[in-house]
């Protein structure tokens, strides 16, 4: 697993552009955080940097939007989702199958339902000193944890460490 | 334009493209007779948010739902002598949506009457006729709800132009996080509002976000604000922070509304969606027109939120105008309004 300090907005469009080149139709990206943590921000940089040109707006209201990238994508948000009867109409495994790329917001609920491998992307917020005016100013720091669960991603996991390494650094 | 004969008889509308069973009979286009809602209890174990569950709840209530309607129009479901049936065929879940388009198509074989497909949103801005007063055009509407935040100039029916909308979370979907955060229970436009009675609205000043001089909108940043500011602040009241924050909202949506309505050369501003039976934000929308000499429509409450009413009052207008939709009508859940627009 590897653990960033990202310190900005900017930063953080910056390391959804680097996480993008390794990725796939097929992939299944999963996005955990609290409520405001930064998760939107990066799926929405993740999708421009996968080739989407139009407003990435939130999927919440409607759960899934498909966008047209590099490959089809899906943005999911299992927000409003209590049951695993919902999540499993969604569908994931067969878009992932025919080559979907999906990006799953709110995934805690999700975790231990995904036979497939995928990319989990953590965000927290980095300390409570941060004056209200950099949070909403895009200039708070938050940390940033990647993990690749299952076998997948092979021959692409040590490209994706080392290349997000190679500008970041570890924290801790 | 005419090609089709003014509407003056009853029309059934019906609305499934979200969590709502919706059947209205409506007269002349204007005057509701019976408007009927059933709302799922989304969050409990049947049902559910997601389009094809959302969809078997629809399929269980949408005849009951139609018979109560015609009932209270004083109508029978054998024949109930209507001039069509106007149903929403997108935007929305598509689940839900179809169990309507389907609903709709055998009624309309069964009665033999015409069909009609209305867009939601178009719907949306025809609660404005269900009014006695007419509105007059050219008006910016504010269409605010769980799932959109778009302010529309409206130069006449059928004549839309999208000046703003939201980049990131719809103003509802901002209510109902930070009620979740808060919490508060679900929906959360409803929840803020009673704990904000409660609160001072100007006990944090939270941000208002894009005051860049354009009509779009941005609510991810104030629901991050809200968080923000409760984590380092545990002893404030809930109450100021939900006072606050609606404060928040309501400020940016009236302050764009009005501005958009002055720059576009509007005669009225108008409120439609979910969110528009907010009460704070309808009484800052009527005094934010009255004081740059424009009229408000703000449409009753159960016109606001999605209701078959609206649906039947845009397909009688449609009827009138391009008359009656085939029945190979579809679904289409991301139709966009533009798509509408003359």
């Amino acid at each position: 697993m590897l653990r960033l300090v990202v310190n900005d907005v900017k930063q953080m469009q910056q390391l959804a552009q680097v996480i993008s080149k390794h990725l796939q139709g097929g992939d299944l990206v999963v996005l955990t955080g609290d409520l405001g943590a930064g998760k939107t921000v990066f799926a929405r940089s993740l999708l421009q940097a996968l080739g989407v040109d139009q407003t990435v707006t939130s999927p919440t209201f409607v759960i899934m939007k498909n966008y047209r990238g590099k490959f089809p994508i899906e943005h999911v948000d299992i927000y409003r989702i209590d049951s695993l009867e919902e999540l499993d109409v969604l569908g994931i495994p067969d878009l992932l199958e025919e080559g979907h790329f999906v990006v799953m917001e709110w995934g805690e609920k999700a975790l231990g339902m995904f036979s497939e491998s995928f990319l989990h992307i953590t965000f927290e917020r980095l300390e409570d000193d941060v004056s209200l005016e950099d949070e909403i100013a895009g200039q708070a720091p938050r940390f940033v944890s990647l993990d690749i669960v299952g076998s997948g991603f092979t021959g692409r996991r040590n490209q994706l460490e080392n290349d997000i390494t190679g500008h970041w650094g570890v924290a801790i | 334009m005419n090609s089709y004969p003014v509407t003056q008889g009853l029309i059934l509308g019906i609305e499934t493209s979200c969590d709502e069973t919706a059947v209205a009979v409506v007269r002349d286009g204007h005057h509701a007779l019976s408007s009927v809602i059933s709302s799922q209890q989304v969050h409990s174990k049947f049902g559910g948010v997601v389009p094809e569950l959302a969809g078997r709840e629809h399929e269980k209530q949408i005849l009951p739902v139609v018979r109560e309607a015609l009932t209270i129009a004083g109508l029978n479901m054998i024949s109930p002598n209507l001039e069509a049936i106007a149903v929403t065929m997108g935007p929305g879940l598509s689940g839900a949506l179809m169990v309507g388009v389907a609903a709709a198509k055998a009624l309309s074989i069964a009665w033999n009457v015409p069909l009609v497909g209305v867009n939601h949103l178009e719907g949306h801005l025809f609660a404005v006729r269900l009014e006695d007063d007419p509105i007059e055009y050219p008006a910016v509407m504010l269409l605010v709800s769980g799932g959109h935040t778009m302010l529309v100039l409206v130069s006449a029916p059928g004549r839309y132009r999208i000046i703003g909308q939201s980049l990131d979370d719809a103003a509802g979907e901002a209510f109902d996080k930070v009620a979740r955060f808060l919490g508060l229970g679900y929906p959360g436009g409803p929840e803020i509002e009673k704990e904000a009675q409660f609160g001072d609205p100007k006990a944090i000043r939270f941000p208002r976000a894009l005051r860049d001089g354009s009509f779009n909108f941005s609510f991810s940043g104030l629901k991050t604000a809200v968080v923000t500011y409760a984590r380092k602040n545990p002893n404030v009241e809930v109450s100021d922070i939900a006072a606050s924050f609606q404060a928040a909202v309501v400020d940016i949506l009236v302050e764009k509304t009005i501005k958009a309505a002055v720059e576009n050369g509007a005669k009225s501003v108008a409120l439609a969606g979910g969110v528009a039976a907010n009460t704070i934000l309808r009484k800052r929308m009527v005094e934010g027109a009255h004081k740059h000499q424009l009229a408000a429509c703000i449409p009753a409450k159960i016109n606001c939120t999605d209701n078959g009413a609206m649906i039947a009052a845009a397909g009688a207008w449609r009827l009138e105008n391009f008359g009656p939709s085939d029945l190979s009508l579809g679904a289409y859940p991301s139709m966009a309004l533009e798509e509408f627009a003359e």
